[in-house]
């Protein structure tokens, strides 16, 4: 009998607590809903890590973000994934991103996909400050930090640069791009992808296969149609208003003052990508393959709108704003439909999907396959682990990767947020405190601690051996040999 | 497409003697044995730092008096 095809569908930047399956108010996603209705639904998933970076190797390798060692960035040469497993099964394997920088084939994430689409040219990722390559035109940007530095120095000079500058920058900005915002829109848009999708699946093949799609549509820029604020029920913003809020995301502290329309804008793009899920359900409906395939889908981590004092996704932070993810697994041959309100952390997602699909998984995996809990009902409390390097807020930047990890770990409704770079322990109980603003009395709590840090001792124990770290260069060697152009070497 | 490497200069002399004593059966080429030597310098910071969170996990745990 061939086995069952295998989707999954990521959709960045998607919190728990915006989809409305899970309890939100308004009307975000009918169709993760509908789905959703025969699907395993994890009401407490989380991500391994965040952002998308720290997300992905629990995703796709089953692997604790930093195991590889922190200065390992993407997926390293020898890492074993769901697409190299696949593949190596017989699966025809595709995947497209819409253009994440840093989910490309440069990171090493087109491996074991024979058909890899990700919008870029193989070059390294643009970094936002680049130096100006004669100095000539730096003065302005020099006046400009100069005349900020000065004015930071009280709170009102502060609030009147601030308010000048974001004016000034949004005017400018925006004169640009008027009558033609499209060109403002950083990723594909959805359809694009699903369009790509489609034509994919047109091709006649006896193999199962595995695809996976990345869209962006609930990421900023957020640009969200007339029909999707109709849908989530709320007065939309036309193309300029949508460029302004936009562009308050590099000036945070004026961009508190329009949560409410940033959010409003969020759910409407949260909208904007559940489409998506709709239109490839009935794609694989339209070409006789909804029976044979299980469907995953899934956000790579959340989004913070103040909640902690950011906007967001980056530097990494681990509270549940970040953390808390939607998962589904569609699967109604192979599990029963239900919720699981036991916490799942999605480094457990691949080998639970190789062994519904019947494929062994790796020894390089570190999560477990969750199947006979799905189907016994009976849940062990695994500890939840997410990690990230705390000052990392871009792949390129050297320095800040080199430096110390933030560490979040979850047994029950307790949570502990372990803070090296500031030696820090903040402990919280999830079940009377959900948004994480009153951290427990460490002194009150020693048991409850003391597991907390017994499993964080036990990750690193198990998770962070860097044993395998001779291989690992080994193999990039091969990859210098391979082609140069190809070759990914950390910091240049 | 804008290129992932870097032009460095190195002592001649120096590069004679590394190539001399190590290219051949363990490194293809120089380039190879420097990328090696960088990264390894680099990983071992890493693992440095994973030492020392480590280290502090073990020491509140001991005076919790878990350990």
């Amino acid at each position: 009998m061939k086995p069952p095809n295998l989707l999954l569908i990521t959709i960045d930047c998607l919190r728990a607590d915006h989809v409305s399956a899970l309890g939100y108010s308004r009307r975000t996603t009918s169709q993760f809903d509908a789905l959703s209705a025969g699907s395993v639904l994890f009401e407490q998933a989380h991500a391994g890590g965040t952002p998308t970076y720290y997300a992905f190797p629990s995703i796709l390798a089953s692997r604790s973000p930093l195991s590889w060692g922190r200065d390992v960035i993407g997926l390293p040469n020898q890492a074993e994934t769901l697409a190299t497993v696949l593949q190596n099964a017989g699966y025809a394997t595709a995947a497209f991103n819409a253009a994440n920088p840093y989910l490309l084939k440069y990171w090493g994430y087109d491996r074991g996909f024979e058909t890899f689409e990700d919008w870029s040219d193989g070059a390294p990722p643009q970094t936002n400050a680049a130096p100006q390559a004669d100095g000539s035109a730096s003065w302005r940007h020099n006046l400009n930090r100069t005349a900020k530095h000065l004015a930071h120095i009280t709170p009102l000079t502060r609030t009147l640069y601030d308010e000048a500058d974001f004016w000034y920058c949004n005017r400018a900005d925006s004169a640009r791009y008027r009558g033609q915002w499209d060109k403002a829109h950083k990723y594909p848009k959805g359809d694009e992808l699903t369009a790509r999708a489609s034509a994919w699946l047109d091709t006649p093949r006896d193999a199962p296969f595995f695809m996976w799609l990345h869209y962006m549509d609930a990421h900023a820029p957020r640009y969200a149609s007339a029909e999707s604020f109709r849908g989530i029920g709320a007065s939309g913003f036309d193309d300029a208003e949508m460029f302004r809020l936009n562009n308050l995301w590099f000036w945070t502290s004026i961009a508190n003052r329009s949560r409410e329309q940033l959010l409003r804008l969020y759910d409407a793009s949260i909208y904007e990508a559940d489409r998506q899920i709709g239109a490839l359900c009935e794609l694989l409906e339209q070409k006789g393959l909804a029976d044979d395939t299980v469907i995953v889908i899934l956000g790579d981590h959340g989004e913070e709108f103040f909640e902690h004092g950011g906007l967001g996704h980056s530097p990494p932070k681990l509270f549940q704003e970040l953390l808390h993810v939607p998962l589904l697994i569609y699967a109604p041959k192979n599990l029963q439909a239900q919720r699981v309100s036991s916490p799942m952390s999605v480094i457990d997602l691949a080998p639970t999907l190789l062994e519904i699909l019947g494929v062994d998984a790796p020894n390089g995996f570190q999560g477990t396959s969750r199947v006979q809990e799905i189907t016994s009902g009976v849940w062990n409390e695994n500890p939840m682990i997410a990690e990230g390097v705390q000052r990392d807020a871009s792949l390129q930047n050297v320095k800040e990767r080199i430096a110390a990890s933030i560490l979040a770990v979850r047994i029950g409704n307790y949570k502990m947020i372990l803070d090296w770079e500031n030696g820090t322990e903040e402990l919280f109980d999830l079940a009377n405190d959900p948004h994480e603003r009153d951290p427990l009395l460490l002194n009150q709590y020693k048991k409850i601690r003391a597991e907390l840090l017994a499993a964080a001792r036990e990750h690193y124990r198990t998770h962070r051996t860097h044993a395998d770290s001779t291989e690992r260069l080994q193999t990039r060697l091969h990859a210098v040999k391979e082609g140069l152009g190809t070759a990914r070497v950390d910091g240049t | 497409m804008e290129s992932n490497l870097q032009q460095i200069s190195l002592p001649r002399d120096l590069c004679d003697q590394v190539q001399a004593r190590y290219v051949g059966e363990r490194f293809a080429s120089l380039e190879e044995l420097l990328i090696f030597v960088m990264q390894a310098l680099v990983h071992d910071d890493a693992a440095q730092l994973d030492a020392q969170e480590q280290a502090i996990i073990e020491q509140r745990l001991h005076d919790l008096g878990y350990l």
